[in-house]
């Protein structure tokens, strides 16, 4: 799966940071600036902004003039893994106030296991479980975190 | 001189204190194991850690906190010289010759000479913060907001100047780190900044959430991405004493390895890392044998292990005495004062002297027990090193989960991790740097309020900065500094630098 266009690093970078600065300016273009003896609450985010647009143009510039190396190609069916661990994450934060903290280490735990192709699914089970009864003991009974530790069952 | 010996060993009686001295350990234990394990660093364990920390007194928890930072240092070292595989940032220059001398059959005289030299600088940098932090509190208490803002300018060119990355993105990264630092409402007028109307936001991006994403889950992701790196590890450690020539090289380049960091960690924006790479390129330059600095040699080992030591010790200066935090690791500290409701700054030294001289002595202690955690146990640090990462990662990314949870009990704050944690897994694909990032997010609010603050009292007349003489030269070695990097000579010198890492 061979993309299009043979971006660099650099210009790729550049285009991001073009972007962010064109956001940034959008965004913050209303806001008060002031003047110098009493700086207003835009001024230092309009020219933060300013100087993304201008740093991202040289870099996408520098980058098209292709002195910089091509980016690293990860094969395709493993672009994902990566991402299950901010998806864990996002998971942890919706389960904790149902599920309580024991219930949703164990499962947030095993989901972020998924992520690496080279644990055997017993191995994910006995690391999750394990986890789970540490962190529960450490930060459920033993430093009371504020968390409910158990699933509240009353409906 | 005399009263601050004094007080000193009034701090060393409150370090001794069976709790106090436990929590050093607990932090030195703590420091070593994250040091020597690849893949988590001390910016993500402290904000692990932070909610812990709540339930101790003010002064454990800074001294558990401070020897997690320097103890990481010294743990730093060890996957450096057995595998090639730099635990730390500021270790990966020990990578070059520390691996080499291990391959070469001398894996034990160099990890002895590393601590060792650690320890020497540790010492030497705790002693610096006895004699030197009270004359920094009160040249601190003279400075107005300009000299502010060209301090923190300078530690933000510092940090530009030193990144690995292209410069044009380090800036950028600063800039990013700069307004997400802002966001929030206004201190002055209330004005609510990139707020979205979303409530948690109002009182600005958490530095927890930003740190976990960006230091935790980002390089969680990126470990993973690649399948299992195996490490070619040095199996044997050998005899632990170098040998009396290897220690006659080693001798001066650590005690120019300490100077130089000692300078260097004052600095607001260097700290370590830069101390490592600026002692190696010394080392180098200064050598004989130039020849043997990649391949063994015992100065470019030396050097760069105490430098890096003697500016984790002399980064507390600017943190304990001008309220700000040079690196990212001090910053969580910073935040961890704000937990017990201690604001950082010259007023702590008077206001708060078990705190202040508490810590420093535990820092001499802690050294101490360094040594001893790291020389005769080595062989316990490289059993850790065989568990496989794929049993690790897991664990790293729960407590991640929970360390960002529990600062605030929060669940947006865990959404935010998230975010940054994407963010930084696609900065590092493009080859942009979090640490300028992180930087630019702690400074960039005081850099706007000192900056303001300096305009209103000379009723925005700019040349404040230029009239005032200690900000004029603070500001004008701010700009200097990045532009001696783009001269050619210079700037050939620093590739050379960056790209002899593997």
């Amino acid at each position: 799966m061979a993309s299009a266009l043979p971006m660099t690093r650099e210009a790729t970078a550049g285009a991001v940071i073009l972007l962010a600065g064109g956001v940034l300016l959008a965004l913050t273009w209303s806001y008060p600036s002031g003047d110098l003896s009493e700086i207003g609450p835009g001024l230092i985010l309009q020219l933060a902004s300013g100087l993304l647009l201008l740093l991202g143009g040289l870099m996408l510039g520098r980058g098209i003039a292709g002195r910089s190396d091509e980016m690293a190609r990860v094969p395709a069916q493993h672009r994902w893994r990566p991402f299950v661990i901010p998806a864990a994450m996002g998971m942890f934060a919706a389960l904790l106030p149902w599920l309580g903290l024991a219930l949703t280490a164990a499962v947030s735990s095993y989901a972020a296991s998924l992520a690496s192709r080279e644990l055997s699914q017993r191995e994910r089970l006995a690391c999750a479980l394990l986890l789970a009864a540490f962190v529960t003991a450490l930060f459920g009974y033993g430093l009371r975190l504020p968390v409910p530790v158990w699933p509240r069952l009353a409906a | 001189m005399m009263q601050s010996l004094q007080h000193f060993i009034d701090g060393l009686s409150i370090a001794l204190q069976p709790g106090n001295l436990l929590f050093c350990f607990l932090g030195a234990l703590c420091g070593t194991l994250i040091g020597v394990l690849p893949g988590i660093g001390p910016v993500a364990t402290i904000a692990m850690l932070l909610p812990v920390t709540f339930y101790l007194s003010p002064v454990a928890a800074l001294i558990m906190l401070a020897g997690i930072y320097y103890g990481s240092q010294y743990g730093g070292s060890t996957t450096s010289i057995l595998m090639r595989v730099p635990g730390e940032t500021a270790s990966v220059v020990t990578c070059l010759d520390g691996y080499q001398m291990a391959v070469r059959g001398r894996a034990g005289a160099a990890l002895a000479i590393a601590a060792l030299g650690s320890f020497f600088a540790g010492i030497v940098g705790t002693m610096l913060n006895v004699f030197f932090g009270p004359q920094f509190a009160k040249i601190a208490l003279a400075f107005g907001s300009a000299e502010y803002f060209g301090l923190m300018l300078l530690g933000l060119s510092v940090s530009i100047a030193m990144s690995h990355g292209g410069m044009l993105g380090s800036v950028a990264m600063v800039c990013v780190g700069l307004v997400l630092g802002i966001v929030g409402r206004d201190v002055n007028t209330g004005y609510a900044r990139l707020t979205f109307d979303i409530p948690e936001l109002s009182d600005g991006i958490g530095f927890v959430p930003l740190a976990v994403g960006l230091f935790g889950i980002a390089e969680v992701m990126r470990n993973l991405e690649g399948g299992e790196a195996v490490g070619k590890m040095v199996k044997s450690v050998g005899r632990l004493w170098p040998s009396r020539e290897e220690g006659r090289r080693a001798v001066p380049a650590v005690l120019r390895g300490t100077i130089l960091g000692t300078v260097l960690g004052i600095l607001p924006g260097g700290g370590s890392i830069l101390a490592s790479f600026t002692s190696y390129g010394l080392e180098k330059r200064l050598s004989r044998r130039p020849e043997e600095f990649g391949h063994g040699a015992v100065e470019g080992l030396a050097g760069p292990e105490a430098a890096n030591n003697a500016a984790a010790q002399a980064s507390f200066i600017p943190l304990l005495t001008l309220g700000i935090p040079p690196n990212a690791v001090l910053a969580l500290l910073v935040g961890g004062m704000m937990i017990h409701g201690i604001a950082p700054g010259p007023t702590v030294m008077t206001e708060r002297p078990d705190l202040f001289w508490g810590l420093i002595a535990s820092m001499l202690l802690g050294n101490i027990m360094l040594v001893i955690i790291n020389l005769p146990l080595v062989g316990i640090w490289v059993q850790f090193l065989k568990v496989p990462y794929r049993m690790m990662f897991p664990a790293i990314f729960l407590f991640c989960c929970i360390g960002v949870y529990g600062v605030n009990a929060s669940l947006f704050e865990l959404l935010l991790a998230m975010g940054f944690g994407v963010i930084g897994y696609g900065m590092s694909k493009l080859d942009l740097e979090p640490a300028p990032l992180v930087l630019g997010f702690v400074l960039g609010p005081l850099i706007e309020e000192h900056l303001r603050r300096a305009l209103a009292l000379s009723d925005g007349d700019l040349s404040v900065f230029a009239t005032r003489p200690l900000a004029a030269i603070l500001i004008g070695l701010a700009l200097l500094i990045p532009c001696l990097v783009l001269l050619p000579h210079l700037g050939a010198r620093r590739r050379e630098i960056f790209q002899a890492e593997p």
